[in-house]
C-alpha cells in the first residue's frame, strides 16, 4: 500500500507541474514577468490579474454561451450516441456492419478537408452565426468516437441478460432503457465528461461559425489575449485557470458515476 | 428492475440540461433598427486591441448611417476567412496583412476599389508611394493602406554602455554590425552565453533577415517582369554568407539556448525583453509593444545597417483595409475605409497604438515626426521595398527563410539550399500559372454517377432488408429497431458526413483553390504527391515516428495510472482529478505553458536536468528533439485514455476476481487472466482510436511551432501539411488528395486491427 501511495504521489507531482505553473503565472505581476528567476509562489501575489482578465473580455457573457453549447451538446450526444451504439452493439440488422465501417471511416478523414463543404451546407441552411451548427450535429449522429466507445462497452454485457429480459416481456427499447443504460453508467459518464471537455475547449467550430461578439465562447475569448505580447501571459493564464475551474469541479464531483456505476453485480437484481 | 430509479434520476439530469440549453439558445440578442450594420474583422489582440476598438467605434459616433461591428478574428484564421468566402458570407471590411494579401487578391478574394479611390482623388500623393503600390495589383486598387511597419534595428542602450559602445551611435554598415555583435556578446565564467550581440535567428518564427539583406544588395524574390522566381540570385548567396558570419560570433546552439522559443508563442520570455539580446531586426511595431510591455528597458531604433554606407533599404509591410468579394454593402465599407484612412484617424492611431501612418500628411505631422524614433522610420519610407506582386510570394519568402535555416543549422551549404528553394518555389509558381490551362470541372457527370450510386445502394439495401425481414418475426423487429435507432444518425452521416466526404473525393482530382471554381486535373495530385513531393514523405515519416513513439507509451502510462487509481484506497478522488487535470488546459495557453516547461534555458525540465548535472536538449528548438518533446507533452494528456480504462476496469465483475482468488490465483495471474481479457474491448478501443488520432496529430504541433512546423519541418505532421496546402497555399484539391491517401492508410491499419482483434478481444456476447 505504501508503494502505491508513493507511486501515486510521485506521479501527482509530475502531473501537477503544468497546473501549478499556470496558476503561478496567473498571479504574477506585470513587472515580474521578465524576471529570469521563476518563483512558484509569486511575490507579491497579484490577484488583480483575474479582475483585469475578466473585464478584458465579457467573461460572463462568454461563459453563458459556452454553457449553452455544452449543455446542448452533452444532451445531444447522450441521446443520439447511446441509441446508435445500442443498435450497433446489441441488435442484428442487415447493413449494420457496413454502416459501422462507414462510421469508423468518418473518423479517419482529416476534418480539415471536410470543413469547407460542411460549412457551406450549414450556411445554405441559414445557420451561420448561430449555435445551430455547433449543437444540431450532436443530436443527429453525435460523434463516431463516442459511438465506438459505447459500442465497446455495450458488447461486454452478456447476451444472456437480454434473453432473460426478452422473456420477461421487455421491448427492444426497454432493454436499452432498463438494462443497457444502467449497466454502462461509467461509460456514459466518460462520454459526458469528454463531451463537456471537448465543447468547452472547442476553438475551431465557434471560430468559423460564430460572427458576433455576443455569441462568442470562452475558448474564442481566450484567443483574444495576445500570445504575442507575452507580458500579458499572466492575464492569459488567469483566464485559463478560470476556464479550467468549472471542468475541475464537475470532474471531481462527477466521479461518483465512474466509480459507483453498477457493474455486472446488477445481475442479482 | 434495479437501476430504474437511478435511470429516472439521470433522465431528470438530462432534462435539466436540455432545458438550460433551450433557454440559453432562445435568449436572443435584441436587434436594434437604425444604422446599417457593417461587419469588420480585425486581428489586433490584447491591450492594443482595446485601443483599436475605441478608434473604430469613434466612426459609429461620428455618423449615423452605418454602425461598424467589430469581430476579433485571431491571426492565422485562414479557415474562417476561406470558408466565409466559399460560402459567400464574408464580412464587409477586412483588416488585411499586406504581405500575404497578394495571393488572395490574385485569386479574386477582394473587391476592386479603383473607382472609389479615384472618386476620392486618393493616390500616392496622399499615401507613401511604396504602401500605395503595395495595395495595387495589375494596375487596380484592391485595398487602402492603414499603417506601415518598417523593419529596423532595435538595440539595448544599457548593453551598449556596458560594452563601452556609444549608445547614440548604432552600427551603420554590415562590418560594423558584425564588430558590434562581437563586442556585445558576453559569456559567464562557466562559458554559458550571457548576452547575444545580435540575434541572427528567430527560432519557431520566421526570420526576415535574409529578405532584408537581399533587398539591401538589390536582389528580390522575383524578377521585375514577375515572370520568374529568383531565389538563386547570387546576391542572396552573399547575404546568406554574411548571416553565417553573424552566427559564428556565438555559434548557433548557444544562441538557440538563449533565445528560448521566442516569437509568437512565448514572447514573455523573449530574450530581448529579458535584456539578454543587444540588437535585433524587428518590425517597428515591436518597438511599440516593447515600450508598452517592458518599459524598464532603455532601447532605441536605428535603420538596419547597410552593406556599405548608403541610404537604408528595408522591408515595409503593414496592414490595409479591404472589402472581400461578396460583401453586400461596398458603399458603406468604403465610408468606413475613408474614415479610417483619413489624416485625423491616422493621427489618432499613432497616438493610441504608436503605429506608423500610411499617409504622408500624418507621418510628417509634428506629433509624429518630432519623435526621434518615428522620424528614423518615416525617413526610411522612400527607400523601402515590398514583396513582389506574384501570387506565390508567401511561399517564396517562406522557402527563402527555410533555406537560411537549413544553412544556419549546418544541414546544407548556402548555394545548395538556395538552389533547392528556387526549385521548390519555381515548381509552385509553374503549377499556379498552368492552372488556367486546366478545364473547369464539369459537375454533370459527377452528379449523375453520385445519384446512380445512391439509388443502387438504396435498392440493394431494400432487397437485403426484405430478404432479412422474411426470415422471422424477430428479424423483422430487429431490422425496424436497428434502423429506427440509427435514423437520426443516418441523416447526419448522409448530409454532414457522406456528402462532404464525396465532395472532398471529387476535389482530390481537381485544382481547387476554394475561392475559385475547381479545375479537373485527373490523377495529377496523386502522381505529384507520390512522385515529386519531398514534404509528403517527410510529413509521413514525422507522423509515423510520432505514432510509434506516442501510442504505445501513452497507452501504457494511461493503463498503469488507471490500475493504480482503481485500487480501493482513500483519497482516490483527488488523485484521479490530479491526473486528469493537465488534459484540461488547451488553446494558446498550451503553447505558452509547454514552451516554458520545455524551454531550453529557463524551462522547468531543463533546470531540473541541470540540477542533476545534465545539459538538457533544445527540445522544440532542435530538429532531433522536437518530436520527442511533443511525445513528452502528450504524456500529460493521457487523462482521457486513463478515464476510459478506469471505466472499463469498473465494468469487470468483482465475482470474477473473487472466484480467481478462491482458486488460489495471485495478483499477476489475476491481472493476466481476469483483468486483461475483461478489459480487452477497452484496450482495443483505445488502441484503434489512439492510432487514428495520432495519424491526425496536428493541433499541438501547430500551436507549439507557431504554425510553422519547424524546426526544419521536423514537426510538420501529415495533417499539418494537409492544413498548410488547404489553407495557406490555396491547394484544397491537393490537400484533399493528401487526406484520401491518409484515409487509405488508416483504413487499412484499422481493418487489420479489427481482424487481429478477433483473436484477442474478448466480448461477453460471443
Amino acid at each position: 500500500m505504501v508503494t502505491c501511495y508513493a507511486l501515486l504521489a510521485g506521479a501527482s507531482f509530475v502531473f501537477l507541474v503544468p497546473l501549478v505553473w499556470t496558476v503561478s503565472v496567473s498571479l504574477t505581476g506585470a513587472d515580474q514577468m521578465f524576471s529570469t528567476v521563476f518563483r512558484w509562489v509569486p511575490e507579491p501575489v497579484v490577484w488583480s490579474n483575474y479582475q483585469r482578465a475578466v473585464t478584458h473580455i465579457p467573461f460572463f457573457l462568454y461563459l453563458r454561451n459556452t454553457l449553452a453549447l455544452t449543455a446542448g451538446n452533452v444532451a445531444g450526444i447522450i441521446v443520439s450516441s447511446t441509441l446508435v451504439a445500442y443498435a450497433f452493439a446489441c441488435l442484428k440488422w442487415p447493413g449494420r456492419d457496413v454502416l459501422f465501417m462507414v462510421m469508423m471511416a468518418t473518423m479517419m478523414i482529416p476534418p480539415q478537408v471536410l470543413m469547407i463543404p460542411v460549412f457551406v451546407i450549414f450556411c445554405r441552411l441559414g445557420w451561420y452565426d448561430s449555435f445551430k451548427p455547433l449543437i444540431v450535429p450532436a443530436f443527429i449522429g453525435g460523434n463516431a468516437f463516442f459511438i465506438f466507445l459505447l459500442r465497446q462497452f455495450y458488447r461486454t454485457i452478456p447476451t444472456a441478460l437480454f434473453e432473460a429480459a426478452r422473456i420477461d416481456g421487455c421491448s427492444v427499447f426497454g432493454i436499452y432503457w432498463r438494462i443497457v443504460l444502467p449497466l454502462t453508467k461509467p461509460a456514459l459518464a466518460t462520454v459526458s465528461i469528454f463531451t463537456l471537455n471537448n465543447v468547452w475547449n472547442d476553438f475551431m467550430g465557434p471560430l468559423i461559425y460564430l460572427n458576433s461578439e455576443t455569441k462568442k465562447t470562452l475558448a474564442l475569448g481566450l484567443q483574444s489575449f495576445s500570445a504575442t505580447s507575452g507580458a500579458e501571459a499572466n492575464e492569459l493564464m488567469a483566464i485559463s485557470t478560470l476556464m479550467i475551474l468549472p471542468l475541475l469541479v464537475v470532474f471531481f464531483l462527477g466521479q461518483r458515476y465512474f466509480i459507483e456505476g453498477i457493474t455486472l453485480t446488477g445481475l442479482k437484481g | 428492475m434495479l437501476g430504474a430509479r437511478m435511470m429516472r434520476c439521470e433522465a431528470a439530469w438530462l432534462f435539466v440540461l436540455l432545458a438550460i440549453g433551450a433557454c440559453l439558445i432562445s435568449a436572443k440578442t435584441a436587434h436594434a433598427a437604425g444604422p446599417t450594420e457593417l461587419v469588420f474583422w480585425h486581428c489586433v489582440p490584447g491591450s492594443q486591441g482595446r485601443e483599436f476598438i475605441k478608434i473604430v467605434e469613434s466612426f459609429n459616433s461620428a455618423q449615423d448611417e452605418y454602425a461598424v461591428r467589430l469581430v476579433y478574428v485571431p491571426w492565422n484564421s485562414n479557415q474562417k476567412i476561406m470558408s466565409s468566402l466559399a460560402a459567400g458570407m464574408p464580412p464587409d471590411i477586412m483588416y488585411v496583412d499586406r504581405p500575404s494579401a497578394t495571393g488572395w487578391v490574385a485569386r479574386g478574394a477582394y473587391q476592386d476599389l479603383t473607382s472609389y479611390v479615384e472618386r476620392e482623388g486618393w493616390s500616392d500623393e496622399q499615401f507613401f508611394t511604396i504602401s500605395w503600390e503595395d495595395c495595387r495589383f495589375e494596375g487596380r486598387q484592391y485595398m487602402v493602406p492603414l499603417y506601415s511597419d518598417v523593419r529596423c534595428l532595435i538595440y539595448n542602450r544599457a548593453l551598449f554602455r556596458k560594452a563601452g559602445l556609444d549608445p547614440d551611435r548604432p552600427p551603420k554598415t554590415w562590418d560594423e554590425l558584425l564588430e558590434y555583435s562581437k563586442r556585445l556578446s558576453a559569456w559567464d565564467e562557466d562559458g554559458h552565453i550571457e548576452t547575444l550581440g545580435f540575434q541572427h535567428f528567430e527560432s519557431n518564427a520566421i526570420s526576415n533577415l535574409i529578405l532584408v539583406l537581399g533587398w539591401q544588395l538589390g536582389a528580390d524574390l522575383a524578377n521585375e517582369a514577375l515572370t520568374q522566381i529568383t531565389l538563386d540570385d547570387p546576391r542572396y548567396l552573399e547575404a546568406m554568407e554574411y548571416i553565417c558570419r553573424l552566427r559564428d560570433v556565438t555559434g548557433l546552439d548557444p544562441s538557440l539556448r538563449l533565445l528560448s522559443t521566442g516569437g509568437q508563442a512565448n514572447e514573455g520570455m523573449d530574450s530581448f525583453y529579458l535584456g539578454r539580446v543587444a540588437m535585433k531586426l524587428v518590425e517597428s511595431s515591436y518597438f511599440v509593444r516593447q515600450q508598452d510591455m517592458a518599459p524598464h528597458l532603455d532601447t532605441a531604433l536605428a535603420p538596419f545597417p547597410m552593406p556599405t554606407d548608403a541610404p537604408p533599404v528595408s522591408w515595409l509591410s503593414g496592414f490595409a483595409l479591404g472589402v472581400p468579394k461578396g460583401a453586400r454593402n461596398i458603399e458603406g465599407s468604403w465610408a468606413f475605409i475613408r474614415y479610417m484612412c483619413s489624416v485625423e484617424t491616422q493621427l489618432a492611431l499613432v497616438k493610441a497604438l504608436g503605429l506608423l501612418p500610411a499617409r504622408r500628411e500624418a507621418a510628417y505631422h509634428p506629433d509624429v515626426y518630432s519623435d526621434a524614433n518615428k522620424k528614423i522610420l518615416v525617413d526610411q519610407m522612400d527607400y523601402c521595398k515590398c514583396y513582389p506582386k506574384i501570387a506565390v510570394n508567401v511561399e517564396a519568402y517562406n522557402e527563402l527563410c527555410m533555406a537560411t535555416e537549413r544553412v544556419l543549422r549546418g544541414q546544407m551549404k548556402p548555394a545548395a539550399a538556395l538552389a533547392q528553394a528556387q526549385d521548390t518555389v519555381g515548381d509552385v509558381f509553374r503549377y499556379y500559372k498552368m492552372r488556367e490551362a486546366q478545364p473547369l470541372l464539369d459537375w454533370k457527370p459527377i452528379v449523375r454517377v453520385a445519384v446512380l450510386g445512391v439509388v443502387a445502394a438504396g435498392v440493394l439495401l431494400l432487397v437485403l432488408a426484405y430478404r432479412h425481414a422474411r426470415t422471422s418475426v424477430a428479424a423483422r423487429a430487429g431490422l425496424i429497431a436497428g434502423y429506427a435507432f440509427c435514423l437520426p444518425w443516418l441523416l447526419g452521416v448522409i448530409f454532414f458526413g457522406a456528402l462532404p466526404l464525396f465532395l472532398s473525393f471529387v476535389y482530390s482530382f481537381c485544382d481547387y483553390e476554394v475561392i475559385q471554381a475547381p479545375r479537373w486535373v485527373g490523377l495529377g495530385n496523386y502522381t505529384k504527391m507520390l512522385g515529386d513531393d519531398p514534404l509528403f514523405w517527410k510529413s509521413m515519416w514525422n507522423t509515423v515516428y510520432y505514432t510509434l513513439l506516442a501510442v504505445p507509451t501513452c497507452m501504457a502510462i494511461a493503463l498503469g495510472l488507471a490500475l493504480l487509481l482503481n485500487l480501493p484506497l482513500r483519497g482516490m478522488r483527488l488523485f484521479r482529478t490530479v491526473f486528469y487535470l493537465p488534459s484540461l488546459v488547451t488553446g494558446v495557453a498550451v503553447a505558452v505553458l509547454w514552451a516554458t516547461i520545455l524551454g531550453p534555458e529557463y524551462g522547468i525540465v531543463n533546470r531540473t536536468l541541470e540540477w542533476l548535472g545534465i545539459t538538457g536538449p533544445l527540445w522544440f528548438n532542435s530538429p532531433a528533439w522536437s518530436k520527442p518533446a511533443l511525445v513528452l507533452m502528450s504524456f500529460w494528456g493521457v487523462g482521457g485514455s486513463m478515464i476510459i480504462f478506469l471505466a472499463g476496469l469498473q465494468g469487470i465483475p468483482r465475482q470474477l476476481y473473487e472466484a480467481a482468488e478462491i482458486d488460489g490465483a495471485g495478483r499477476w495471474v489475476r491481472f493476466v487472466h481476469v483483468t486483461l481479457p475483461m478489459l480487452s474491448p477497452t484496450i482495443f478501443f483505445v488502441l484503434v482510436v489512439g492510432l487514428i488520432g495520432s495519424f491526425q496529430v496536428f493541433t499541438q504541433a501547430f500551436v507549439v511551432s507557431g504554425g510553422l512546423g519547424g524546426p526544419l519541418d521536423s514537426t510538420l505532421f501529415y495533417v499539418f501539411y494537409v492544413y498548410r496546402k488547404a489553407f495557406e497555399h490555396f491547394q484544397m484539391g491537393y490537400a484533399s488528395a493528401l487526406a484520401w491517401v491518409l484515409f487509405a492508410i488508416v483504413f487499412a491499419l484499422t481493418t487489420v486491427q479489427f481482424w487481429l482483434g478477433k483473436k484477442w478481444v474478448h466480448y461477453e456476447q460471443n
